[in-house]
């Protein structure tokens, strides 16, 4: 089990970093969150828990983490702005916005909703399934290959209009 | 369909964004540790909560009392009895543990003595045959330990008288 693990880790971190990175756009929390993912992942196994999809179980794990860690920053965020009597509109950021000059795709993926831009990424930066990303995101295998198919047609859209 | 094609391969080209692999080692490393760390606490909580830490504590038991008491039980055994190949042994571990030369063949002379003593009580209950054929091996094995040691002692006192002059 530990073996397989191991495996697993030397597998999968190095897209989970990147993937939550692509997401958090801050170098250290990607780190941070990362590290949190590979151990929550442990403790479960660890406790005699099953896992059929370790690469899906891993997403999902980073997926709920990047929430919890908007959710944290929006209430923070939103403490100050009811002291500055301020309207913030909290999103989860991206790092496309910093390689923009350089990439016209990561131009475009920054231009789509939150949704269709994370979907995007399991599906053709991660290489996650329809299926797998089905598990993590608790939507259905049709739900996400619309989103899948209206994403690339508006990217299509964007990069025609650049 | 081709241009979707395209859209994706430049969406691929973003794998190429690189990582900190420092991280991912020392990670690497932080991970096995508590991977170790978890196994010796299942152990630990395996052996506390498992009813085979009673089976076990009892066993450890039986096996002091008993083994303490065919020690003492097994110095007053002779050859044929059931104890006797336990007195054997611990003579044997004795021997070995015994590091003085000295030492080592007043221990043997005084196996040979209590040989001969078992050897008088067999003859005396009216035994004989295999059992006192096995006791005189036993006679013969200490004597030729014996003799080895003070061979070796005389080997040693020569060379040393050699490399003097």
């Amino acid at each position: 089990m530990e073996d397989k693990f191991l495996a697993a880790y030397d597998k999968y971190s190095k897209n989970i970093l990147r993937h939550i990175y692509f997401r958090v756009s801050d170098e250290k929390v990607a780190e941070d969150l990362t590290a949190e993912v590979f151990l929550k992942a442990w403790r479960y196994i660890a406790n005699g828990e099953e896992v059929l999809n370790f690469k899906a179980f891993l997403y999902r794990i980073a997926n709920n983490l990047i929430i919890d860690f908007y959710r944290t920053r929006k209430e923070n965020l939103s403490l100050e702005a009811l002291e500055e009597d301020n309207e913030i509109a909290i999103e989860e950021k991206n790092v496309f916005q910093s390689i923009c000059d350089e990439d016209l795709t990561a131009c475009a993926l920054k231009e789509l909703d939150t949704e269709t831009r994370q979907i995007i990424m399991f599906r053709y930066i991660d290489d996650l399934s329809v299926k797998e990303i089905s598990e993590v995101t608790n939507k259905t295998t049709n739900n996400i290959s619309v989103i899948i198919h209206r994403g690339l047609k508006k990217l299509k859209e964007i990069i025609n209009n650049f | 369909m081709f241009e979707n094609f395209k859209i994706v391969r430049k969406i691929k080209k973003l794998k190429n964004v690189p990582v900190r692999n420092e991280f991912l080692m020392s990670l690497r490393h932080r991970l096995e540790n508590e991977i170790r760390y978890s196994s010796f606490v299942s152990e630990a909580k395996y052996f506390v909560f498992s009813p085979f830490k009673y089976a076990f504590t009892f066993a450890i038991i039986i096996l002091f009392v008993f083994g303490t008491s065919s020690f003492v039980f097994a110095a007053e055994s002779l050859p044929g009895d059931t104890l006797y190949p336990i007195k054997l042994l611990k003579e044997d571990v004795q021997d070995s543990l015994i590091m003085n030369s000295e030492n080592k063949i007043v221990f043997n002379e005084r196996r040979i003595n209590d040989r001969f003593r078992e050897m008088e009580k067999l003859l005396g209950k009216g035994k004989d045959g295999e059992i006192l054929i096995s006791l005189e091996q036993n006679i013969e094995k200490y004597f030729d330990k014996i003799l080895e040691i003070e061979f070796k002692d005389i080997e040693k006192d020569l060379s040393t008288d050699l490399t003097s002059i």
